[in-house]
Order: C-alpha cells, then sequence, then structure tokens
C-alpha cells in the first residue's frame, strides 16, 4: 500500500519536473529563478521518492516522454498558472501518500507535501494570484 | 495526473469579514491596550503550542478519545489550539481592521479545520474565546507569525503520529500553516 503511493507521488514528480521544462521557457527574472529552484526541489525529492521505492522493493515509475499539462501555456501568466497546478498537482499526490504511509516514509510525504504546498503559494505572491492561501492544499 | 485544475483558480475574497462581530470580540474591554492585556495576549500565543490542553479536555468534556485509542492525545490538543488560532486572527482583525482582508481567508481556514477535525473525532468544536493582543499592525502580524508557526510544528507532529484516517487532514492543516506563515512574512 504505501509502496503505491510512494510510486504515484513519483509519477507526479515525473510531471512537475517535465511541466517546468514547458514553463520555465516563458519566464524571465525572478520567475525564472523560482521556477529554477521549484524544478531542481523537485528532482530532488523525485531521486528520493525513488530509493524509498527501490529499498522497499517496488518497481519504480518512468517518466513519460510528455505529459497533458493543465494549463495551456503561451505567455508569462500563463507559465505561472502552470506552475501553480504542478505544485498543488504533486502537492495532492504526497498529500494522499500521507495515510498509505508511517514513520519515515510518512516524514517523507509529509515534508514533500509541505514544500509543494509552500512553493504554490509562492507562485501566487509572484504572480499575484488570489487568495495567496487556500484552505485545502493539493485538494483535486 | 495533472488533472488539478478544479480549485486551484479562486476568485479574491472580498474585504469583508463574514460572520465576524467586533462588539463580541471586544466586549467588556477598554480599548487601551495594558500590560496586562499584553501578557494574557501572550499566554493566549503560548496556549496555541498545546500548553491549552488541560482547558481543551474541559471544553469537549473530558476523555472521550479515550474510547478511540488509536487517536493520540496531541490530536485532542490540535483541536483545542486551531481554535485558538482561528480566535487569534479573530483579535488581530478586531483591533487592527486594516488587516482584515488579508488575514480573513486565513482566519476561515483554520475554522474549516476544526471544524472538519472535530468532526473526524466525533468531538464537538471547542468554544472559541476572546484573544487578545497588540493593536499595532506589525506586532500584530507578528503575534501571528509566532502562532502559526507553534501551530506548524504541532500540526506537523500530530500527522506524523496521527492514525492513517486523520493523517491526510492533519497534513493538509500543517500544509495550509506553512503557507500562511509564507504570506505572513
Amino acid at each position: 500500500m504505501s509502496v503505491e503511493a510512494l510510486r504515484a507521488a513519483l509519477a507526479a514528480e515525473h510531471a512537475a519536473i517535465y511541466g517546468y521544462g514547458v514553463a520555465g521557457a516563458y519566464l524571465n527574472g525572478e520567475a525564472r529563478t523560482l521556477a529554477r529552484q521549484a524544478e531542481l526541489e523537485h528532482r530532488d525529492r523525485r531521486d528520493a521518492v525513488a530509493l524509498r521505492i527501490e529499498a522497499a522493493g517496488g518497481q519504480l515509475v518512468a517518466a513519460a516522454p510528455a505529459y497533458t499539462l493543465p494549463v495551456e501555456v503561451t505567455d508569462a501568466a500563463s507559465a505561472m498558472r502552470l506552475a501553480v497546478a504542478l505544485e498543488e498537482g504533486a502537492a495532492g499526490a504526497w498529500r494522499e501518500a500521507l495515510g498509505a504511509t508511517v514513520d519515515e516514509e510518512r516524514r517523507l510525504a509529509l515534508d514533500a507535501f509541505i514544500a509543494c504546498a509552500v512553493m504554490a503559494t509562492r507562485w501566487r505572491e509572484v504572480a499575484n494570484i488570489t487568495p495567496l492561501t487556500v484552505t485545502y492544499p493539493g485538494a483535486r | 495526473m495533472l488533472g488539478v485544475q478544479s480549485g486551484v483558480w479562486r476568485r479574491a475574497r472580498s474585504g469583508a469579514v463574514p460572520g465576524h462581530d467586533p462588539s463580541w470580540a471586544l466586549s467588556g474591554r477598554s480599548s487601551a491596550v495594558s500590560r496586562r492585556d499584553l501578557l494574557r495576549g501572550v499566554l493566549a500565543v503560548a496556549g496555541l503550542a498545546g500548553v491549552g490542553s488541560v482547558a481543551g479536555c474541559d471544553l469537549i468534556g473530558g476523555s472521550s478519545d479515550a474510547d478511540d485509542p488509536d487517536v493520540p492525545p496531541e490530536i485532542t490538543e490540535l483541536l483545542t489550539a486551531t481554535v485558538a488560532l482561528a480566535d487569534a486572527y479573530d483579535g488581530a482583525i478586531a483591533r487592527v481592521p486594516s488587516l482584515a482582508e488579508r488575514l480573513t481567508p486565513m482566519r476561515d481556514t483554520h475554522r474549516t479545520h476544526a471544524q472538519a477535525l472535530a468532526q473526524a473525532l466525533a468531538e464537538p468544536t471547542p468554544a472559541s474565546a476572546t484573544a487578545d493582543g497588540p493593536s499595532d499592525p506589525a506586532a500584530a502580524l507578528a503575534e501571528l507569525v509566532d502562532a502559526e508557526t507553534r501551530g506548524l510544528e504541532a500540526a506537523r507532529s500530530a500527522c506524523l503520529a496521527a492514525p492513517a484516517r486523520l493523517a491526510g487532514l492533519i497534513g493538509s492543516m500543517a500544509a495550509a500553516r506553512a503557507c500562511h506563515l509564507e504570506v505572513l512574512q
């Protein structure tokens, strides 16, 4: 059960990394820096959760060559909306992993959930999307 | 995987403070802030860290969670502290109305979380109380940062100790608090 939840989170991290590859091309300055930082955080989490899945004897999920993105990106504003959606999507996968994990795996899931939720909020601040915070981060 | 659009884009809330009655928050109080007021404010904030658990047990009518051995006491304490956190926002909004638009969504989030957690625990939602504190905007925000910081730690450790059925909700409370800290600072 816990490995399946971690595999779903890994798939979400792959999707987020892909999405930042699309969004980053439309961003400059502060937003581009934030996109680069966020993408690095997702890569770190992807590697951490992959190690955990392997340690538990689970099978890794490969990244897809392309993903259907929830926002059509045509400019900086839509790229930042995509970034919010990417973070909320990853946050949701990690939130679902909470109930399926215990101990160190839950700690991993909780830290990842919080980090994605905060990054979504940072994107709302940069893009001036209000309200800046939501009651249930990662809710689908 | 990325079908996450619903709920992400929400319109800005109006500047109104729904359900908030300043006369209630200020009842029986003068508008001057005495040293005692400040001390009580500090104690109210300290209570958010979970040291208010004794009062919390009284409010919820005893130890009904003892019937549910998979719920550690810190989760019941989290419920009480979440109401106190919302009360701290109500106090700040009453004392510094210019912060209302910024603070109201976060206050509402804590109230919603308290109701959801109470429901999940099959407990009544603890009663609200007047929270005192500073009337200076910067000081009021600093007090909320302190309260949210303690609240984040409490929710984080409660999530790690929670039974599976509560982990998502309590984790969401922790994540929301981390987001509040992001925008308050």
